[in-house]
């Protein structure tokens, strides 16, 4: 019997493999892209072009079209300049600031991902996220969906994203540009002629050059976008149709034995589990006297703790938990006096997604607050409308006196060394 | 004439070799007496008793506004009312044409690079900065670093997001009046107090 159901399992798992490798890119695709999760860029989506100071087009005629807003957006409140035709409804200030604050902390989201060299001409990359310092075009980029339609790519620029003339980025197998994401820290700059594809947020400016084609948005949060006549197409996400795909239970190729009905093979795919870390820092401003190990931490899916949940203890260093794949929520018990904030892929409410064999680590850091008045938590009124901060202000001279008397003593010893020298020459 | 010239550079050299050891002691003591400039806060209860919604605090120059902590470099300032020369030899100065820290648009604090900022220069990107003030605790993360001319006008600059900019001079240790400023720009971050 025992025999039996050995060779049940074997013919079992042949038949498994078999059709994994009937399947074969499908699910590398299906694993890869759930990695990521878009930006969320909340009403910053419907604008075309969005910028924090000024939006111009200087050489040519520019256009915005698309399904998913065609909106020009200026923080600063001065309107666009320069020929954009067509373009949606021009919001100055206000709803714009909105959505610039959107951006922003879309901006900033960090996902971390798989360190990239500068140069992205000639590469072709798959659904997930990807770092760098600073990332040029010279030629093709390729963004491969391998037949995902939902295939996320999150390209993330430490400084900036520097495209050269005739570049372009093309989509293939079911790639689209409304899932494409470049985090840009300080400014992109886009070549003539080049085609971009995606949400370009960029920490400071854009300026794009001459016949230029954007099929996305160019999104500048604290500084300008400059057109040089380019045609942006900000279309929403298509609703593909999934591929069709072969469903996993097929025939199991030739050795079809009546066994296999018989044994009771619970979840023959090993799916390997997720690991979740939760660190706990505490950071005592205030003389508070809490350490990591006065709070509690939950890790709940659907309602329910998970095996280990809640840690009491979790150190400096600490605790691991082995999840399946998929979403959970972290909270921690309140400890008056104290207030935490999130570090890692987690969202600020405390939500994660884990996939399998994903190594996360979120940190919680706690920090004190200082006494008595918000001990009590009440929302923290700002002063009813705050001077704002000067534009243009000249930086502080933080300078003591004592690095200029240094110098100004460095000078009379070398004017008293070389004077009593030439004395000493001139006496011989 | 040669005897002239002789007493001078005599003197000269004796005055530039006192000069030079009274600055250097000067410079040592301020970081010796760097890690004591932090006071525990008295006045911060006094500054609340004011800051009742009808009447708004009026804040003159000097003014102690709060405690600022940087836990990664182990460094807690007391910060002032202005920048002018008498509230950074106490603290950070609060520059007068910015907000005040925790709301939205930027809160520029200036100080000593080498007294309450000398450690500036080890702060990263990603670190947290606790400032209590008057209208509660507020917790930032540093998320630029910037090295900039004297005379760069985009740092005081207004904001969108509650930002906090610091300033020092740079290079750390110039010989003379510090060319550069060395600027660490944080966010406020969401810190949430209930549970989840």
């Amino acid at each position: 019997m025992i025999k039996k159901r050995n060779i049940a399992l074997q013919v079992k798992r042949i038949a498994i493999l078999g059709s994994v490798m009937t399947l074969g890119v499908t699910l590398l695709s299906g694993t890869a892209s759930a990695v990521e999760a878009p930006l969320t860029l909340g009403t910053a989506s419907t604008y075309g072009v969005l910028a924090s100071s000024a939006i111009t087009s200087t050489v040519s005629t520019s256009s915005v079209t698309g399904t998913a807003g065609t909106q020009l957006g200026v923080g600063g409140g001065t309107a666009p300049t320069g020929v954009i035709s067509p373009a949606g409804t021009v919001v100055l200030g206000g709803a714009a600031i909105t959505a610039l604050s959107s951006a922003s902390a879309a901006l900033a989201e960090s996902r971390g991902g798989t360190s990239t060299g500068v140069e992205l001409g000639g590469v072709t990359l798959t659904a997930g996220a990807y770092t760098g310092g600073s990332f040029g075009i010279t030629g093709t980029l390729t963004l491969n969906g391998q037949n995902n339609a939902d295939a996320i790519f999150i390209i993330r620029a430490a400084s900036t994203l520097i495209t050269d003339a005739a570049s372009t980025v093309v989509l293939t197998n079911g790639a689209q540009a409304c899932n494409v994401f470049w985090q840009v820290g300080s400014s992109a700059t886009l070549g003539a002629s080049s085609t971009m594809v995606g949400h370009v947020i960029a920490g400071i400016s854009i300026s794009t050059g001459a016949s230029t084609t954007v099929n996305g948005q160019l999104i500048a949060t604290t500084g300008a976008v400059t057109l040089g006549g380019t045609t942006i197409v900000n279309n929403s996400c298509a609703v593909v149709t999934p591929p069709v795909v072969t469903p996993p239970v097929v025939t199991p190729p030739v050795a079809a034995t009546p066994v296999i009905v018989a044994v009771p093979v619970v979840a023959p795919v090993v799916i390997p589990p997720a690991t979740l870390r939760v660190v706990k820092k505490v950071i005592n401003s205030f003389g508070g006297t809490a350490t990591d190990t006065s709070f509690v931490i939950h890790v709940i899916q659907n309602g329910k703790e998970v095996a280990g949940s809640p840690v009491t203890t979790l150190g400096g260093t600490g605790r691991s938990f082995s999840l399946a794949p998929g979403n959970y929520i972290i909270y921690e018990d309140r400890v008056a006096g104290y207030r935490g904030v999130w570090a890692g892929t987690i969202s600020t409410g405390g939500s994660v997604s884990l996939v399998s064999g994903q190594d996360l680590t979120v940190t919680r850091t706690n920090f004190d607050m200082n006494p008595p008045a918000d001990a009590t938590d009440t929302p923290i009124v700002p002063a009813p409308a705050p001077e704002p901060t000067e534009d243009g202000g000249v930086l502080p001279n933080t300078s003591t006196p004592w690095w200029n008397l240094l110098l100004l003593g460095g000078g009379l010893t070398a004017l008293g060394s070389i004077g009593m020298k030439s004395r000493k020459s001139s006496i011989k | 004439m040669k005897k002239i010239i002789a007493t001078l550079s005599a003197l000269s050299l004796a005055a530039g070799v006192a000069i030079i050891s009274f600055s250097g002691f000067q410079i040592h003591a301020a970081s010796v007496e760097e890690g004591r400039l932090y006071l525990p806060p008295v006045t911060t209860t006094e500054n609340r008793k004011t800051d009742s919604p009808s009447v708004s605090p009026v804040v003159v120059d000097g003014d102690f506004l709060g405690v600022m902590n940087i836990p990664s470099i182990n460094k807690k300032v007391n910060i002032f009312q202005g920048t002018d020369s008498k509230s950074l030899s106490k603290g950070a100065g609060h520059y007068l044409k910015s907000v005040m820290p925790g709301v939205a648009d930027n809160s520029v604090l200036a100080g000593h690079r080498d007294t309450v900022f000398a450690k500036l220069g080890k702060v990263k990107v990603g670190a947290y900065i606790v400032v209590s003030v008057s209208s509660g605790t507020h917790i930032y993360q540093v998320k630029r670093l910037r090295i900039v001319g004297k005379n760069d006008r985009t740092v005081i600059v207004p904001t969108v997001k509650a930002t906090l900019t610091l300033s020092t001079c740079y290079p750390f240790r110039y010989i003379g009046n510090a060319p550069q400023r060395y600027v660490v720009i944080a966010q406020l971050v969401e810190a949430e107090a209930q549970n989840i």
